[in-house]
């Protein structure tokens, strides 16, 4: 029986928890996005879904998602697939693993 | 959750996600915030003789980029005085360079913590 992976706790402001969810919700969407993409071999459809990924992570609290979401971006400007499917699937284990609490952001 | 005879902020930003935290972050700095989702119809409510308080502008966006619609608000008699907030990618430097130059009052960088755009706003538009 495999080992559970260890949660990755992170704590948002108590200000803007209710709006997470949803949130996480529309990043795992653009993890579906992004697979579609690189099926097609869309190197710019993932640099630009990417890029919304960069702008929108900090905002909640989720500095990793803005660093997934700046790798994504640079290896999709750059053509390398390879690379961006490699953070895709990191992304999507990040999005399995976090668990939200409410307190002062680290 | 904004009061009746707030001050109103015009918010153009395309992305969901970042549309409803400025909503949000705004409405808790006490201001009635209009949304708009892509350049064209923000560029329609600019020809209203009504001003609000504070613009906050998307670069990238749909049908008209956000220097296009600071170049219209500079450019209206009505809208010229009004603060207008630019959002821009960290990777954006020429974007900053070209707001900055079209008159923007000062500009974020996405991704941005909330206290930061409280901070920028607060210095824009001080409370009565």
């Amino acid at each position: 029986m495999p080992t559970p992976r260890p949660a990755i706790v992170v704590k948002v402001d108590p200000e803007i928890a209710d709006m997470v969810p949803r949130f996480l919700e529309n990043r795992s969407r653009d993890v579906a996005r992004l697979r579609e993409a690189l099926g097609r071999a869309d190197a710019e459809a993932v640099r630009a879904i990417g890029h919304t990924l960069n702008g929108v992570g900090g905002g909640y609290g989720f500095p990793a998602i803005s660093e997934f979401g700046a790798r994504i971006e640079e290896a999709g400007a750059a053509q390398r697939t390879d690379t961006a499917a490699g953070v895709v699937d990191e992304l999507a284990d990040y999005l399995e693993r976090v668990q939200v609490e409410p307190g002062e952001p680290s | 959750m904004s009061t009746p005879g707030a001050r109103e902020a015009v918010v153009v930003e395309d992305d969901e996600d970042i549309g409803r935290l400025l909503k949000f972050i705004l409405e808790r700095e006490g201001y009635r915030v209009t949304l708009y989702a892509d350049g064209r119809k923000a560029s329609e409510r600019f020809q209203a003789q009504e001003v609000p308080a504070l613009v906050v502008l998307d670069v990238m966006l749909p049908y008209v980029n956000g220097h296009q619609l600071l170049e219209m608000i500079r450019g209206s008699a009505t809208w010229k005085p009004v603060p207008v907030l630019m959002l821009t990618a960290k990777s954006g430097e020429t974007d900053v360079v070209r707001a900055l130059d079209g008159g923007a009052s000062d500009y974020l960088t996405k991704p941005f913590v909330p206290a930061e755009l409280k901070a920028r706003v607060r210095r824009l538009v001080p409370k009565p």
